[in-house]
């Protein structure tokens, strides 16, 4: 056998009282692709970031290609051969794509000055080389998408010679088309010889991204198998204490399966679903925007789900922006309650009863210097002041209540916001949006980059408010999710819708299909 | 992100809007005074207050006599007032920032002086137009960032210049004198139960009226919500433009009411009375733990800070220590605070 490019022996990692990783062990060949699973708080990320040496280990030992490692700084790790692409990529986004591939690295001529032919020569050839377009080395960084983005980032490591790589989720920001070009770069990458780390929530890529499964639980090592058997994954994720993590996450992950409350077994949703007599809540008649989308008609009743899919930059995120009037229609009409409905501002639309998730929680959604409770309640503020001021008994009620009712794990509502886990911050914008009381609920990603468990929780939340008669609209660019809550999805390619389908007829395949832009 | 689980247990706290500060509960201390003595910037402040009330008393011997004390706090006023100001621009984030506040004083000083002496108004009436005044000079400063979108900080660079201009030529270079209504004075240079009038009839109850605006009003969590995070504000259904051109009207307002306590106080409006007030309202906001990012502060803490610069200049001047240092002196505790909070934040880690 090989001489482990990486090994870390009995790995401990405290922050303050909570310990975050306790001797964990790892051995990765080179070549090798190792999937890096656990909930939330499992300790996934502390682990990379230790081998990336943003952390150092409290306890334990690592050992690069044989040789101590243990690096002091980022800086250190990178140089030594440990790259990481995090979640959502950091670039220089107002330089070129060229620049970026180079920063600190770049060729000099004699007097030091930088050598611009060279840099130019050489981002092509490594754009190349993994078989991404050469072109794309003069664009300006932020003139890129996410994808791209990350293309380059990944490239980046190569010209760092990366012994290493680790993903940290790199496709929740990825339409799976997009994921499709990231799996066939590792390939390549990791046929080169470069071990793989991989982070990931989506159990349907596991068998893409890795030949090895290693799961952690309460910052410990649970176990590793080779075969991504999704039963036995979450087995160990979960701890296999009751089955209700386990059938949640399910529910999650496979459109086809019943949904099972711990109660017992609710009716399939099928059933449930009212069909086509309950009151429109939503309609939009030909709704344009120029540049964005074009002639987009459907309709939300209430106690509907209706899902929205589409590449990233297919014009989903804008259409629900124009119902939430923060972007003014071009031609086509909305009605809200068969009513034309014009809204000028965020304001506007949640006083007429439409409220809207936004897809990044961190940029569009959290205060995070702010509270839970003050997060929680920032959008029902309005109906909650009179004479100008707050009241702060109906205040902490309503907080109370939805936190009790979406199971927000908070030391309390005055515990800083950024000490939920990302699932609790998620769960605590979907209180926000809920406790307006809206007629009509536009969720944006509303699963993205939470584990299983609280995607289950999520996903059965959004199930009883349309049981309520909430007309919902959600956005998702996650199929198997999408396809599990929605009664109709509503397909957009390059903003034109191409194909709208009924719970019974939307496979998998048909969807991609139509939002590729290829014909079925 | 998902994974960035931040393992901070929390202090129960007052849940107030206005304590936005994330605060670590000491390893070791389970007390909850011990650590709130080190988190709490306010605590921090009140520390460095009854320290330099000692080192002044040790330096003079007139220090802790009660009329000097009270006296003392009659150079707060007009300071405290654009302080105040600064501080909302401050909270409301998207790198606000009120340089013109001094100018913004001057010229409204010059309205106040050409209303009472030259038109021979009422006092009390050139009180509402100076007031008005400072509150439209500040619409201009909001409107100029939220509706052109001029940086606050080149907006209010700008109109700092215009405005100290303008109130030269208003003046005509020369200060306005002539101010001996009956009862006005009164304002500037009297005493109620040995309190200066103009703290305890203005800016007592202008910090007070905010302290409440901030902490209990939908206004109040409406600034911290724009300061804290713009877009999600403005998803939440906050007018972000509305909520910072109201800053900007609130710290003119503050001005013109400066501009007033400055001209019964001196009995004369000069067209140069703010010169040079901006930054030490800017430093005495940041002091008190306003982040000039925006979206965290708190009232009280500027008024803490207020006290200590306050307590800092009256105690040099009473020891006799030149003037000159006393600008130094608020420099190095500025910056000493900060050092201060940073090392007791990294030896808690």
């Amino acid at each position: 056998m090989t001489t482990p490019v990486l090994e870390a022996h009995g790995i401990t990692k405290r922050f303050g009282a909570t310990i975050a990783l306790s001797g964990v062990d790892l051995v990765v060949h080179p070549g090798e692709r190792v999937a890096i699973m656990g909930e939330n708080g499992a300790g996934k990320s502390t682990l990379m970031k230790i081998f990336a040496g943003v952390y150092a280990p409290d306890q334990g030992m690592m050992r690069l290609q044989g040789e101590p490692f243990a690096p002091t700084a980022p800086a250190a790790a990178l140089a030594a051969g440990v790259s990481t692409v995090y979640q959502e990529p950091a670039v220089f986004g107002h330089l070129s794509v060229q620049e970026n591939l180079h920063i600190g690295r770049q060729p000099r001529r004699r007097f030091g000055s930088i050598d611009r032919g060279q840099v130019a020569q050489q981002s092509v050839a490594l754009l190349e080389s993994l078989g991404l377009p050469g072109a794309m080395a003069r664009r300006r960084m932020d003139s890129l998408s996410l994808a791209e983005q990350q293309q380059v980032l990944i490239a980046r490591t190569v010209a760092d010679q990366a012994k290493v790589l680790i993903l940290d989720e790199p496709t929740s920001i990825l339409t799976d088309a997009e994921a499709d070009e990231l799996f066939r770069i590792v390939d390549q990458l990791s046929a080169a010889g470069t071990a793989v780390l991989y982070i990931t929530h989506r159990f349907d890529e596991l068998h893409r991204v890795a030949e090895r499964f290693v799961v952690l639980r309460d910052g410990a090592l649970v176990g590793e198998i080779r075969e991504p058997d999704r039963e036995q994954l979450l087995a160990m994720m979960g701890g296999g204490e009751g089955t209700s993590k386990l059938e949640q996450a399910q529910e999650a992950g496979s459109p086809t399966s019943h949904e099972v409350n711990q109660d017992g077994p609710a009716p399939t949703r099928t059933e449930q679903r009212p069909a086509s007599d309950t009151e429109v809540v939503l309609e939009l008649d030909g709704l344009s925007v120029d540049g964005l989308f074009d002639d987009v008609n459907l309709q939300v009743r209430s106690g509907q789900v209706v899902g929205l899919y589409g590449l990233v930059g297919a014009g989903r995120t804008e259409v629900a922006l124009t119902v939430f009037g923060n972007l003014r229609p071009t031609s086509g009409r909305m009605l809200l309650h068969g009513k034309p409905y014009t809204p000028r501002s965020s304001a506007d639309a949640l006083r007429a009863g439409v409220a809207y998730l936004p897809e990044d929680r961190k940029i569009q959604g959290l205060f995070s210097h702010m509270e839970v409770g003050s997060n929680l309640s920032a959008a029902a503020l309005r109906t909650l002041t009179r004479w100008g001021l707050v009241r702060r008994g109906e205040e902490s009620a309503l907080v109370r209540r939805w936190s009790e009712r979406l199971r927000i794990k908070a030391a309390g509502p005055d515990a800083p916001i950024t000490s939920l886990s990302g699932g609790n911050q998620q769960k605590v914008l979907l209180a926000r949006a809920v406790s307006t009381e809206p007629r009509l609920l536009m969720l944006d990603e509303p699963t993205r980059g939470i584990d299983v468990a609280t995607k289950g929780e999520i996903h059965r939340d959004i199930h009883d408010l349309t049981t309520a008669g909430m007309a919902v609209l959600v956005i998702s660019s996650e199929l198997p999710d999408l396809l599990a809550l929605a009664d109709v999805v509503h397909v957009l390619h390059e903003g034109a819708m191409t194909a709208t389908f009924h719970r019974s007829d939307a496979t998998p395949d048909r969807v991609l299909r139509a939002a590729m832009g290829v014909a079925a | 992100m998902n994974r960035t689980k931040t393992v901070t247990p929390v202090l129960p706290t007052a849940g107030r809007a206005g304590s936005p500060q994330p605060r670590r509960r000491l390893p070791g201390a389970d007390h909850a005074w011990a650590s709130r003595l080190l988190n709490d910037r306010n605590a921090l402040l009140l520390g460095l207050i009854l320290l330099a009330g000692f080192v002044m008393s040790l330096l003079s011997p007139y220090f802790l006599r009660v009329d000097n004390l009270l006296a003392m706090t009659q150079y707060g006023a007009v300071l405290g007032l654009l302080a105040l100001g600064q501080t909302l621009v401050i909270l409301g984030g998207g790198g606000g920032i009120d340089l013109s506040v001094g100018s913004t004083m001057s010229l409204s000083g010059v309205v106040f002086g050409l209303t009472a002496v030259s038109l021979g108004l009422d006092p009390w009436i050139a009180v509402l137009v100076a007031v008005v005044a400072g509150v439209l000079l500040g619409a201009v400063n909001g409107l100029l960032v939220t509706v052109v979108g001029v940086p606050p900080l080149i907006a209010t660079l700008g109109t700092l210049y215009l405005y100290a201009s303008a109130a030269l030529v208003l003046a005509g270079g020369v200060d306005i004198n002539g101010f001996d209504r009956s009862g006005f004075a009164q304002l500037g240079q009297s005493a109620i139960a040995g309190i200066p009038t103009q703290v305890l009839l203005i800016l007592l109850p202008a910090y007070g009226v905010l302290a409440f605006v901030m902490h209990r009003s939908r206004f109040g969590r409406e600034v911290y919500q724009v300061g804290s995070n713009q877009l999600a504000a403005s998803l939440t259904g906050v007018r972000v433009a509305r909520v910072r051109t109201s800053l900007y009207c609130i710290s003119g307002g503050l001005a013109g009411l400066a501009s007033v306590v400055m001209a019964s106080w001196l009995l004369n409006a000069k067209p140069t009375a703010g010169t040079g007030m901006e930054l030490q309202a800017i430093t005495i906001a940041v002091l008190g733990g306003t982040a000039i990012t925006g979206g965290v502060g708190r009232v009280s803490g500027t008024f803490l800070a207020l006290t200590l610069v306050v307590v800092l200049n009256s105690g040099l001047q009473l020891a006799g220590v030149s003037n000159t240092w006393q600008i130094g002196l608020l420099g190095a505790v500025l910056i000493a605070s900060i050092l201060l909070q940073h090392l007791l934040g990294r030896a808690r880690r």
